[in-house]
């Protein structure tokens, strides 16, 4: 449909359509770009005359009302478009020679849409303002609330203040009419937790969304829009809301926010004024009944100081009587220290002045309450400048006095709390560490005593970890953190370091405090320990009493185990010996008889054996002397040595000693004499047939207890096979005619019932060694 | 008794050994006695049965102490455990002990591989009950 040849021309970069068109009205030449859509032209537009175009009906006559002047003229229509809304457009017409215009159209449907939002927007703020602005207060409120349903077309509005979790309602208007104020709950209301400063805007289902909210549910609300009030003196704190309500959706007009913003401050203005009044009127109303109540008592005095007159509210006040004060000294109705004070103080200038103000008395009532008054008098003159009478006027003030005490007191009141609490620190029987960014401020006289230090000035300045044990500075530096970091009081015990050296266990107490503006840690400390050694020693004593109880545990094993092998070494003779007489019962024979006789001989020899052995465990284990005292191993050995002299020599066996570690023991001589002596001969006894037996005996001490080793080069246990059964009763290992299995369940036994343990170390081949601790000795 | 037994006594007590033979003896039961004094020596001999090294074969009843030295009955017992089926699947094992002790026949009940439980002394209603 293009008219000229676009692409070869300027013109092609124009997207505003261009028309020539003659004083007929006849388009002459048009350019249309192809991307302009807006126009319902349709087909060629050349030699169309645009009488045509019924949206534009005077197109004709301006355009020769342009030709007619010779000037540019603007003249507009507008189209409905596909959607429904109006398109506007402008069309600019320049007369082009005495026959022909050039007419450009520019589309302003958006420039028109602005402008008739902001008519809207305009009138509906003149609507609103003219229907409030000739009142204030209350009024202005009800025309506001009236105006808002009329501008926004709602249904309801209201402007309520938030009083004590409370919807308090100020003014409340339907479209119609007033309404009657009412009060909601705060909880459940969209301005629970209303964000600051914010609009509220509920297009649609506000009923849904606040089922406990009244107005919704009254007045069946479906929109909402509303907007918070602050008073001028507390922008933080949302005083109150102002808003509409509608009980059909509603299209959001963006201008509402606006105008709301706009009337809630004059709405909270408002408000203000409101208070005010209240608060002024209020104030006043106090004013006045001070005013009215305070008692003004009025009376005279002759020259002589009587009363001569008073007042009907003299009389009430002060509980006399007429006919009780009317001649008394004026005087005595006061006080003492008033009396006194008065006839020397003030009425000597009285004199001389003729008059005195506000002087401060005390008054006697009759009940002989006292009151406090100001006193105030004039001299009255008659003509001859001759005193007649004193007015006075007194002013009850008791109960300003009293205020005024009041205030004094609870001034001194803080004070002495500052001063208490200096006396507390000072004095605190827990010592006091104030410090910050670490350097210690401040301490208390009980720090300086638990530090050991001379005097303050050698605590405040170092830092507060010079005064932690090493062992407690991990705990301290996590408490500080946490103080800091927590913000809470963190409690923990540490090692203290004093300053001569000394280290005690405290329990410190660190909190978070102000110094000096500055955040710092004030630390309660005290001594515990007393305490902790206390503890200790608890500790200390439960291991023992472990200690005793395993022992105890150990021995009574061995009784156990002693029993049963003693009864059963002393049955195995018998039951042979019954068995050997029934045999000579059953059959007389004399070659029987003969097996009979050596056999009864064995078992009785068996039996005699046995209970000497046993006799031996009863005797070395538990009837010996068990005093310890002190012993010397090398006399001990010495002793030994001599007792199985011939038994070396035979066995060609050498006994060596290394006692340097130590020789001296604590220990029950006959124990120590029976131990040493059942591991030589046992060392002997199973000796490597290959060498000749050499017996190695040496002390060390190891972790503080005593220990001795007795080696041997002997043949060995197999200390896998038989491991835990070495020193148990009657257990032997080696087909040894000798071994008995009684030596060193018995040495086991003696050295575990003085708390020391028994271990041995083999090889087979090898030899042995027994390692004995004595335990604490 | 026609066909002869074979006897194993585990006993480290010498002169129970030969009581033992002798109240045999007198019950005219003829049998081959084995004299073991003590459990290693018994494992021993069983061992080189089931690995067929050993001379003669499998005893048909063994009476085993339980105080000897070396290796006593429960050190027996718990080596002959390993011994296998084919060897000590005929075997009546008897503990005979002087031990009257209810910890000790408690043990023996519990073991699978033994018997019974005798105290001694062995009585000859005891002995038959053993040979029946």
């Amino acid at each position: 449909m293009t008219e000229i040849r676009i692409g070869k021309s300027l013109l092609s970069i124009v997207k505003t359509p261009i028309l020539r068109i003659d004083r007929t009205g006849k388009i002459l030449e048009c350019h249309v770009h192809e991307d302009f859509d807006a126009l319902p032209f349709s087909g060629s537009l050349l030699g169309r005359n645009i009488d045509e175009f019924e949206y534009a009906p005077n197109g004709i006559d301006v355009i020769r009302f342009c030709l007619d002047h010779n000037k540019s003229e603007t003249t507009y229509f507008s189209i409905p478009s596909r959607d429904g809304a109006e398109k506007y457009f402008e069309v600019e017409i320049e007369p082009g020679g005495t026959d022909e215009v050039i007419a450009i159209i520019r589309e302003i449907t958006n420039r028109k849409r602005q402008e008739a939002e902001l008519i809207q927007y305009y009138n509906l703020i003149q609507n609103i303002y003219q229907g409030t602005a000739s009142s204030t207060g209350r009024t202005f409120l009800d025309h506001l609330t009236h105006q808002l349903c009329k501008a926004f077309n709602g249904d309801y509005s209201f402007i309520a203040l938030f009083e004590h979790g409370k919807i308090n309602t100020v003014s409340r208007a339907s479209y119609n009419q007033m309404l009657e104020n009412e009060t909601y709950e705060l909880k459940g209301s969209p301005f629970e937790n209303m964000p600051k400063e914010e609009i509220i805007n509920i297009p649609a289902d506000c009923t849904t969304l606040y089922p406990s909210f009244k107005p919704f549910q009254d007045q069946k609300v479906q929109g909402f829009i509303g907007v918070p009030i602050y008073f001028v003196d507390n922008q933080k704190e949302v005083a109150g809301i102002m808003c509409v309500m509608f009980q059909k959706y509603y299209r959001t007009f963006q201008h509402y926010d606006k105008i709301l913003r706009i009337f809630s401050t004059r709405a909270a203005t408002e408000l203000d004024r409101i208070r005010h009044t209240l608060q002024l009127e209020a104030s006043e109303e106090k004013f006045k009944a001070l005013y009215y109540n305070t008692p003004a008592l009025f009376n005279s005095i002759d020259a002589e100081g009587k009363i001569t007159e008073v007042g009907e509210y003299f009389l009430e006040v002060t509980g006399y009587s007429r006919k009780e004060v009317i001649g008394m000294m004026a005087s005595d109705l006061l006080t003492p220290e008033s009396k006194d004070y008065g006839m020397n103080k003030i009425f000597p200038n009285y004199v001389k002045t003729g008059f005195c103000k506000d002087i401060p008395f005390q008054f006697l009532k009759k009940e002989g309450e006292v009151m406090d008054v100001l006193f105030s008098s004039v001299v009255v003159k008659d003509d001859q400048g001759n005193f007649v009478k004193s007015l006075t006027s007194l002013q009850d003030v008791t109960e300003i006095n009293k205020r005024k005490r009041d205030i004094v007191k609870s001034e001194s009141k803080v004070s002495e709390d500052a001063q208490r609490l200096q006396s507390l620190f000072d004095h605190s029987p827990v010592g006091i560490i104030i410090h910050s960014k670490g350097v210690i401020k401040k301490v208390n006289a009980e720090a300086v005593r638990l530090t050991r230090a001379k005097s303050a000035k050698e605590i405040v300045g170092k830092s507060p970890m010079d005064f932690i044990h090493p062992d407690s500075q991990d705990v301290a530096k996590k408490r500080i953190r946490n103080i800091y970091t927590k913000k809470t009081a963190h409690k923990n015990e540490q090692k203290f370091l004093c300053l001569d050296g000394t280290t005690i266990w405290i329990e410190a107490m660190g909190t978070l405090i102000s110094y000096e503006g500055e955040p710092a840690v004030q630390i309660a400390i005290y001594d515990i320990t007393d305490r902790k050694e206390a503890q200790e020693k608890i500790l200390k004593d439960e291991k023992k009493l472990i200690q005793l109880n395993s022992h105890l545990t150990r021995q009574n094993n061995q009784l156990e185990e002693f029993a049963h092998i003693a009864s059963h070494n002393l049955r195995a003779p018998i039951t042979n010996m019954m068995s050997l007489i029934q045999i000579k019962e059953s059959d007389p024979a004399a070659d029987t008889d003969v097996f009979v006789w050596e056999n009864l001989k064995k078992g009785v020899a068996n039996l005699d054996e046995t209970i000497v052995e046993l006799n031996e465990v009863v005797k070395t284990s538990w009837e010996l002397d068990k005093r310890r005292r002190k012993v010397n191993l090398s006399t001990v050995l010495k002793k030994i040595l001599g007792s199985i002299k011939n038994e070396l020599i035979e066995k060609e066996g050498e006994v060596q000693s290394d006692f340097s570690a130590f020789d001296a023991i604590i220990y029950p001589k006959v124990y120590l004499e029976s131990i040493l002596i059942n591991l030589i001969t046992n060392g002997l006894k199973y000796r490597n047939p290959d060498r000749p037996p050499i017996i190695k005996l040496s002390t060390c001490i190891k972790d503080g207890a005593k220990c001795l080793q007795v080696k041997d080069n002997g043949m060995g246990i197999d200390l896998d096979k038989f491991g835990d059964k070495i020193f148990g009763l009657r257990k032997t290992f080696h087909n040894h005619p000798d071994s008995r299995g009684v030596g060193l369940f018995i040495t086991k036994s003696q050295v575990e019932s003085m708390g020391g343990t028994i271990r041995v170390e083999s090889e087979i081949g090898k030899g042995s060694n027994f390692i004995i601790n004595f335990g604490e000795v | 008794m026609s066909e002869k037994k074979k006897i194993a006594v585990i006993d480290d007590d010498e002169v129970f050994q030969l009581i033992i033979k002798k109240q045999i003896e007198m019950k005219n039961i003829e049998c081959d006695i084995l004299n073991f004094y003590n459990g290693q020596e018994a494992i021993d001999f069983f061992r080189s049965l089931e690995e067929g090294k050993g001379n003669g074969s499998v005893p048909d009843l063994v009476m085993l102490d339980v105080n000897m030295p070396v290796k006593d009955g429960w050190g027996f017992l718990e080596d002959y455990a390993h011994i296998s089926k084919e060897v000590k699947g005929k075997v009546s094992l008897y503990m005979v002990t002087s031990s009257v002790i209810q910890s000790d026949i408690d043990r023996a009940d519990s073991n699978e591989d033994i018997v019974g439980f005798v105290s001694k002394p062995l009585t000859n209603e005891k002995l038959e009950e053993i040979f029946s």
